[in-house]
This record gives structure tokens, sequence and C-alpha cells, in this order.
């Protein structure tokens, strides 16, 4: 037995009988998250007799037994790592309308021309970003980095694309001293970061000022950050480290979730990730925490942690 | 490969056995520095007139000498040619070979009759051994890359994509046996289904005279699009009934499709759990996250998400001490057989401990169902299978 369909969500929630749930998950994370937490809906709503409506903004509500929604409600949090909000109704119809009222209207997902083509018209101030990291349990900055701006495009693929852009016009700009002035400003004496293509560095950059090598047991020596899709091709990526470590670089891998850090084999390498509640079950040579605010564990030795103000 | 060379494999006959054996030792040289000389017979290079049974026993004959004392070994391989091995100086291998050379002036004793020195020649000797084996036709027989065409113009790519997203791929859709066969087996069986879209088909259908190899990103959206109209047909409710056992290797993306969602939704509990979906290793290395999502979402659901086309150069990376995934699809490279101690040390520790989770991909040749029963791997999809048909 279902409820009448409806494609409005007053009705919809309506519909839901005393005791029954209302959940509300909104448009965030990726696309595939998205789909996913959809998918775990409808099966929820074929089993708790409701029914899922997709809003404007993308955001999904479902209204379903409660036993079945709360079910769904779990496994959306346990693989997105985002809970959806629920409201027991009718109790919590009213909260639940207010939801769905200030919804967002959705971003649009740009295609591969029109991402390049803004990318390309970005100003350098737009898309290069100075980060600073403190060590261990020290409180002041230790490293910084210098990196792409991240765009929160809702296809990793696309996030990619854009940082390869990025990165690529960062080089140019580095090489060229006449530009070199739109870069934020880099701090004498701090450790540097610095993001590179899936390529590393090209032939001539690798020596010149400001971010000349150091020697191999110079704790300082600057740290090259390449994505992990380039280990993709090993005989490339180790072409390239051995390049980096020559001109004196240390050699990290940026990547875009913490549990690549516990399933890649890196030896020797530094890991750039964003800090999730759980420390790695595999610690690297050297971490680097990524994220606005770093969990408690990244204060440790061997730690660079994001989140130093400027 | 020859069918005969292909029925080796089966009965572990007695060719294929010394073939493994001598790799074997030959690697077992290099690493415990055990020296032995070699004189290796490349008879399979004779011509067919030197090949009668009476020139056979002459060459026995001659070989008498290393055989007599019992400080050689004979090792017959897959092909004709033959290895003697003994311990230095080997001073009767010399002996043999100079009167093999009198006997056999035909074809220059360098090239006939090449001497070895292991551990330092090993790299050579299993070169030999893997010509023996087949294994270097096989790569001969690798299709060509297509002759440079150029790749598809943005517009191009957009018009095909479109093309394909109201496409009937059904005709273009190819299955393939997953086989099991352990040594001893009589008959290989049939233990799965895979199914994917023959994309260069598909690719030639929508794109003429367009290379997709020469632009990645084109021809994984290309793979997107045509994964996703194969499930939107596989989520019919006929057919996810007749789905069985199936294999499907997807792109990482394809995996949290609506198309696909919609698939597992329809198999329903039951049917899940004789699904197996694998990406991609490298595309876990460009998107852990979207892989975590989609572990998490089988693990939930009651599939089974392994890795696809997982080239050796890539198992150390990801060995299954670190992550461990229920089905590991391992590619076929001759470096397998050829690979020093080290790089095979890293490859045998970097298997999944549970050796019913790996499929070997592409065993063409007998020499790599060879390499995957000496490592306890009984699962294949490959030529030398689907030949015995």
């Amino acid at each position: 037995m279902g409820f009448p369909v409806s494609q409005d969500w007053r009705t919809a929630l309506a519909a839901v009988p005393e005791g029954g749930l209302a959940l509300f998950s909104p448009a965030r994370g990726t696309l595939a998250m998205r789909r996913a937490a959809r998918a775990l809906m409808e099966d929820a709503a074929v089993l708790g007799g409701g029914q899922v409506l997709a809003l404007p903004g993308g955001d999904l509500l479902l209204g379903a037994q409660a036993a079945p929604g709360h079910r769904a409600g779990r496994v959306i949090a346990e693989l997105t790592g985002q809970a959806p909000e629920s409201w027991i109704l009718p109790a919590g119809r009213e909260a639940a309308e207010a939801r769905c009222r200030d919804a967002p209207p959705a971003a649009p997902v740009p295609s591969l021309a029109e991402l390049e083509a803004r990318c390309a018209a970005m100003a350098v101030p737009d898309f290069a970003r100075l980060t600073l990291f403190a060590e261990g349990t020290g409180g002041r900055a230790a490293a910084q980095r210098l990196g792409p701006a991240q765009l929160g495009l809702p296809d990793p693929e696309l996030e990619s694309l854009a940082r390869e852009w990025f990165c690529g016009r960062l080089l140019a700009v580095l090489a060229d001293p006449a530009q070199r002035g739109l870069l934020p400003a880099l701090r004498p004496g701090l450790r540097l970061i610095l993001d590179l293509p899936r390529g590393g560095l090209p032939g001539g950059l690798s020596t010149g000022a400001p971010w000349r090598g150091a020697a191999p047991d110079d704790p300082n020596r600057p740290i090259a950050l390449l994505p992990l899709s380039s280990r993709a091709d090993p005989a490339r990526f180790a072409a390239i480290e051995a390049g980096l470590r020559a001109a004196g670089w240390t050699v990290g891998l940026a990547a875009a979730d913490a549990r690549a850090l516990d399933w890649v084999e890196a030896p020797g390498l530094a890991w750039a990730v964003p800090a999730g509640e759980m420390a790695p079950r595999h610690w690297p040579e050297l971490l680097i925490a990524l994220g606005p605010d770093v969990p408690g564990w990244c204060r440790g030795p061997g730690i660079l942690r994001e989140g130093i103000g400027p | 490969m020859s069918l005969a060379a292909a029925d080796l494999a089966w009965d572990g006959s007695a060719p294929m056995r010394d073939a493994m054996a001598l790799a074997t030792l030959a690697r077992e040289c290099v690493t415990s520095g055990v020296e032995r000389r070699v004189l290796y017979l490349r008879l399979s290079l004779l011509p067919p007139q030197l090949r009668e049974p009476r020139h056979q026993r002459l060459v026995r004959e001659a070989l008498a000498p290393v055989l007599r004392p019992t400080r050689a070994r004979l090792y017959e391989l897959p092909g004709g040619d033959l290895a003697a091995l003994s311990p230095p100086p080997g001073e009767h291998l010399e002996e043999v070979r100079r009167s093999l050379a009198r006997l056999l002036p035909e074809i220059a004793a360098e090239t006939l009759l090449p001497r070895l020195r292991l551990p330092a020649e090993a790299a050579r000797l299993l070169t030999l051994v893997e010509a023996a084996l087949g294994l270097d036709g096989a790569a001969a027989r690798a299709p060509a890359p297509a002759p440079g065409s150029p790749p598809p113009s943005g517009s191009e790519m957009d018009a095909a994509l479109r093309a394909l997203a109201t496409s009937n791929l059904t005709s273009f859709l190819r299955r393939q046996t997953v086989w099991r066969l352990a040594p001893g087996d009589e008959q290989a069986q049939p233990v799965g289904t895979e199914l994917r879209p023959h994309l260069p088909d598909v690719a030639a259908a929508l794109l003429p005279g367009r290379s997709l190899a020469a632009a990645p990103s084109y021809a994984r959206r290309f793979r997107h699009a045509a994964e996703r109209r194969m499930l939107a047909e596989l989520a019919r409710p006929q057919e996810a009934r007749d789905l069985g056992e199936a294999c499907l290797p997807l792109g990482l993306g394809a995996v949290t499709e609506v198309e696909f969602l919609r698939l597992e939704a329809v198999l329903g509990p039951q049917g899940r759990r004789h699904l197996v979906v694998c990406v991609p290793a490298e595309e876990l290395l460009a998107d852990p996250a979207g892989f975590a999502l989609a572990r998490g979402l089988s693990q939930q659901r009651g599939w089974r998400l392994g890795l696809d086309e997982m080239e050796p150069a890539l198992l150390p990376l990801l060995p299954a001490h670190r992550l461990d995934v229920p089905v590991l699809r391992l590619r076929f490279r001759p470096e397998l057989l050829s690979g020093d101690g080290a790089a095979r040390a890293a490859w045998d520790a970097a298997l999944p401990a549970d050796r019913s989770r790996v499929v070997l991909l592409g065993a063409d040749a007998p020499a790599a169902i060879a390499w995957a029963w000496q490592r306890g791997i009984t699962h294949f999809t490959g030529r030398v299978l689907e030949a015995r048909l």
C-alpha cells in the first residue's frame, strides 16, 4: 500500500502517516554520492510505502515509514559522511517544510569546454592559493603551500582536470619574473609545498629560485605534490620522482580522500590528504593534513597541519 | 599458438613441467648465487627435413656423454628445444656441443647451441624458455595499434555521445566466459560470464576514422556512455532475471550511475549476491573517494566490487594486505615470468592470500596457466581456454 504519488513536497509530507519519517538529503558532495543517496532512499520508499521527491536544487526528500527511513539515513551517512536531516511527522512537519522551502537552486555542472574556458579566464589571484601549515605540536607557521583553488565541482574528473590546468598555469607564472608578482607573496623561511601537474616540473624550472631544492638531509626541503593519479603509470612516476629528488625536492602525493593513504603503498613519499576524524592506519613518512579545522590527532611529529591564520 | 602447444597446459605434460622447472631453477640460481653451466639446444629452429626421427636419434646419441655421468640434467621443452644443465666447469657440455655442431652444420652453433652461465645469464635463459613456450609468439599476435587516425573533435564527440545515449547496444554486447581450471582438472568449468559493450566496434560505428586512443578523457567518456546504455538494457526485468553469475567490468563513474543503481535494485538481494563489478585499478587512483563510495555501497547492498585490469606493474602499489577486494582481475604479462627476483617477490606478496579471488586475464599461452598454477590461481579468461570449446 503506497501513498498517493505527488510532485509537491507539501502533499508528500502530508501523506506520511503519524509516526512516519521525513528524510531530507541536501545536494552536497559529488553527483555519485547524491545518486547513491537517492537509490537508498528509493529503496526505503519501496519498503516503507513512501516516495522520494527530487527538489529543484537537487535535494532529496523522502517521506516513509520510520524504520526503513531511519535505516536509509544511517546508510547514507555512513557512505557519504554526511547525515541527512530527519524529522518525525507530524511533529516535525513545519521544520521539514521550512527546509524544503529554503532549499537553494541547483548550481549547473559545467561541460568540459565551459570548464576549460572558465579556468583559462580566471585571474591568477583567483586560483592561486597560499595556505599556512604548523608542524607537530607547535602553533607557529612552519610551511606554506602554493596550490590551486578548489572549485568544488560535483564531478571528480572535472575537478582533477581543473587542477591540472591551474597547476600548469601556476608553473608558467612562477617561471615568468614579470608575472610572479601576481602570486600571493611567499613567506621567507617557511618550507614550501608546491602543487604540480601530473607531469611534474618542466626541466628548466627545477633549479630556479624561489623553489630551489636543498640538500638531502635538509629538513626544510621543498615538497612537490603530485596527484595520486600520476601513480597509475609507475615507470613515468618513478622517472618524475627521481628527477625531483635529484633537484632537491621531497616528493608527495595529493589525494582527495584519506582512505587512499591506507590502500596505496607509497614508500618514502609524503601524503597530502583531507584529515578525517580517524587517524590513518598506515603512517606515511610525512603527512600533510588538509582542511579548515584539522582534528586533534594531527598535532604530532611528522605532520604538517593546515589551518593557521595568516 | 598451435593447438598442440595449447594442449600442453592441460595434461601438465613433461615438456611443460620441465619448462617451469627450468625457469624456477634459473631464478633460484639468481637468489642463491649457485653457478651452473647451460647448453641450450634450439632444435625448434631446425628446418622440418632435419627433424625426422633419425635426426632426433642422432642428437640423442650425441647427448649421451652428458647424461651418463648423471652430473648434468636434461630439460625437454615445448617445441622440441632441449637444455642441459651442469655444475661448472662442465667440460662434457663442451664436448657434446662440438659433436652436435658437427652433426648440424646448417645453422651457426652460436645461434643453434648457445652456451649460458647461471646466474649471470639467467635472464637470457628465461627469454629462451619463454620463446619455447610460445610467449613471444603471443606478443606478436596482439592487434597492431590503429594507424595514426586523429582523435575526434569536441563536436564529433558530442554527436557520438548523443547518438550513444539513445542507441541499442544489444548487438555490441560481448559475453566472455570466466573459467575455473585447477591442476589435474580434465575440463575447464565455466564459473561466470563477463559482459561488456565491445567498445572498438561501437567506436568504429559511431566515430569512423577517429581514434579514441589518442584522447584518454574522451575514451573514458565514451566508455561511460556505452556502459550506461548496456546497463539500461540489462536492467530490464527479463534481462536482469537471466543475468546469473555475472561480472560487469565497468568504469568507476558508471557504478554510481542511475542505470547501474536501477539494475542492482531490480536484481534484489538474491540477484546481487551473484553480481561482481570490477573497476579499473587506475580509476581508484584517480578518484579514491568515488571508489570508497562504490565499495561502501557494494558492502551495504550485497554485491562484490573488485579491481579490473590490474597490471603487474600496478600490483605492488595496491597490495591485498592494504586493500582487500573480493575479486582481483590481474592481466597476464610476460614479465610475470621474466621479472627479476625482487619484482617476483613483490608480485607474490601483493596477491590476496585467498587465491580464489584472483582471475588471470589474457591467459593466452599455456605458460600463463602454468604461472598461475604455481601460485594457486585457478580462474582464467583467455584464448587458451576459449579454444578448448
